[in-house]
């Protein structure tokens, strides 16, 4: 019954984002669609941290990567939008791969530091080798043009961007809904409950936390692969700085790790934040760092996570009155 | 001929990096003893260098601003321990994310004051000596037995005296040393401040050598780890040989290459020790 309405409201959800469009101005526009392919990077950071309960500092890396490979296909080999991002996603999930494989083999909290290592030495390869992203000037490209019976659809037109994204969002939103709830996903719950449990009922905890942190990158990697394709038409070296590692940790912080719709609200509601306050406020990014702290300190569970549990102990005193 | 001369100078200026990375390295594993994952270690080592600035520019004097620093960072160390780690105590994960949100705060705090350009503090000995036709300054052997006497002093410290003493007890089993009645709370506060103090002097020492600039904390934070989990977490010897390898790694490889290529160097390093072996060289 509860799975219904929430269905319900999804549909009701995707439904006024799409009709809103046209009476949006130029900037909200770009906004809503930042904030749907932006949720997507944070959906995928979810289920490491939320439901696998492992941190990483270092998925930059995987969104700066998407957005890089987007930007090679387009400029060197003239490759399709479509294309470009299925290969963006498939080099992400590589590159997640490879890291997790190493990453993997410390215990504890150590493998949320390599990710840091590992990001902070490939975005010194990326500033340093110009060929790779451009640098810190980076690159601008042109995704090409569909043609459909007679019709252009461009990428470079808001419009088609903003339903585009929309369209990426309820795909992501779709898989990683069914990951969370298919067995797998009550899996990696149960790795984040008790580690040394899971294990001795004989699951795989390494492979485990490995395929989750493999599937968060390769959410990541969609997501800075759209980005650059929809949004920017842009990529640099500052794609894979710690401030866009700490982007999808503080969203789903904010929104609460370990619910499932949090991180899209907590995506929403910083991503405004910060719109609204980096016109007035040079260093938000310092004003970031002290919001992780209130919020780790302060309300860990996050704005669903509350929300939740306050619901919960709502019902449970009815029930006992 | 100038090939050996280039090595040696890699070589000696390898020392001398792998000496200062040591005594931050060994403040960060004093650190993490304790169970707190601090990845904001590289931001302290970049705040002391920015106080020692500031500190020797407005005083003129060299080493009166490396205690300034040494004493303020430890003091910024000990609010951080009480005002923020304190009150998460016992979970590691909100820990890692409380300083990871710390970097992002004293990044900033850096760029406001400091400013995005890096700078040099004038080194206080200015005399060099010449070695395979090459200038060395006399400095940087300074720094390193600066760094040899740091070092000796804290191993005599943490195992000479009751209070390093102390630190070793609760460091090891927490709740078996304050049922001995060691005041494991405030030797907590203490610890972090020494690995503080730590980082800051490495800070203001190499910041003659090494520019300095709001981002160096970062890059330190990972060559910290690196060295950390090459030598085995929570071993100081392991720690003290890591540093010295990886400091003469990165010193020879710049020399010869660049440093990009020297950092990628060490990432390998840290990931062949990765496959061979994952608690590190010197576990327990």
């Amino acid at each position: 019954m509860r799975e219904r309405y929430y269905y319900i409201g999804f549909v009701i959800a995707i439904a006024v984002i799409a009709l809103i469009q046209p009476f949006l101005n130029y900037f909200y526009k770009i906004l809503v669609t930042q904030i749907l392919i932006y949720s997507i990077f944070a959906m995928g950071f979810n289920i490491l941290f939320g439901y696998t309960g492992e941190l990483s500092f270092g998925h930059a890396i995987f969104f700066g990567l998407g957005a890089t490979v987007v930007g090679l296909c387009a400029d060197h080999l003239s490759l399709g939008f479509l294309t470009s991002i299925v290969i963006a996603t498939i080099v992400a999930l590589g590159a997640a791969w490879l890291i997790g494989f190493f990453a993997i083999r410390v215990t504890g909290l150590y493998f949320a530091i390599i990710t840091i290592i590992f990001s902070q030495i490939i975005y010194l390869a990326t500033l340093n080798w110009k060929w790779i992203a451009g640098g810190d000037d980076g690159f601008t490209f042109r995704i090409p043009s569909w043609k459909i019976m007679g019709m252009t659809v461009s990428f470079h037109n808001l419009q088609i961007a903003y339903y585009f994204g929309l369209l990426f969002f309820v795909l992501s939103f779709l898989l990683y809904k069914r990951i969370i709830d298919s067995p797998y996903g009550k899996v990696l719950k149960s790795i984040r409950e008790n580690e040394g449990r899971a294990s001795v009922v004989g699951y795989n905890v390494m492979r485990l936390k490995l395929t989750s942190f493999i599937i968060s990158g390769g959410f990541g990697g969609l997501s800075g692969a759209l980005y650059a394709a929809l949004v920017s038409h842009y990529t640099s070296a500052n794609l894979f700085t710690i401030a866009v590692s700490g982007n999808p940790v503080i969203w789903t912080l904010v929104g609460g790790a370990g619910t499932v719709i949090g991180p899209v609200i907590g995506t929403g509601i910083m991503v405004l934040f910060i719109h609204f306050i980096s016109t007035t406020i040079r260093e938000y990014l310092m004003l970031i760092g002290i919001l992780i702290i209130v919020v780790i300190v302060a309300t860990p569970r996050g704005i669903m996570g509350s929300l939740i549990t306050y619901y919960r102990r709502k019902t449970e005193n009815e029930a006992m009155a | 001929m100038v090939m050996i001369g280039q090595i040696v100078i890699g070589g000696l200026n390898g020392i001398v990096w792998g000496l200062i990375l040591a005594l931050i390295t060994i403040g960060l594993t004093l650190i993490l003893s304790m169970d707190i994952p601090n990845v904001a270690h590289g931001e302290l080592y970049m705040i002391g260098a920015v106080i020692g600035y500031f500190a020797i520019d407005y005083l003129g004097f060299f080493w009166i601003g490396l205690l300034i620093a040494m004493f303020t960072v430890a003091l910024i160390g000990m609010g951080i321990e009480r005002g923020v780690l304190r009150t998460i105590e016992k979970d590691p994960i909100r820990i890692l994310i409380a300083t990871f949100g710390l970097i992002f705060v004293f990044q900033h705090v850096a760029l406001l004051t400091f400013g995005g350009a890096p700078r040099r503090i004038d080194p206080p000995i200015t005399a060099s000596f010449s070695i395979f036709g090459f200038h060395y300054p006399l400095y940087r052997i300074f720094v390193a037995l600066i760094s040899v006497i740091v070092l000796l002093g804290l191993y005599l410290f943490l195992y000479r005296t009751k209070f390093g003493l102390w630190i070793r007890a609760s460091t090891q089993n927490r709740d078996m040393a304050m049922a001995m009645g060691i005041p494991v709370n405030a030797i907590f506060m203490w610890t972090f401040a020494l690995g503080a103090a730590l980082a800051s002097v490495g800070g203001v020492l190499s910041s003659p050598i090494i520019a300095i600039e709001y981002s160096m904390g970062l890059e330190m934070t990972v060559l910290a780890f690196i060295i950390v989990i090459i030598g085995g977490i929570g071993s100081l010897k392991g720690t003290l040989i890591g540093a010295i390898l990886i400091g003469e790694l990165e010193g020879i490889s710049s020399a010869l290459l660049n440093p990009t290529i020297a950092r990628m160097i060490s990432l390998i390093v840290l990931v062949i020790v990765l496959i061979a072996r994952p608690r590190g060289l010197f576990s327990k």
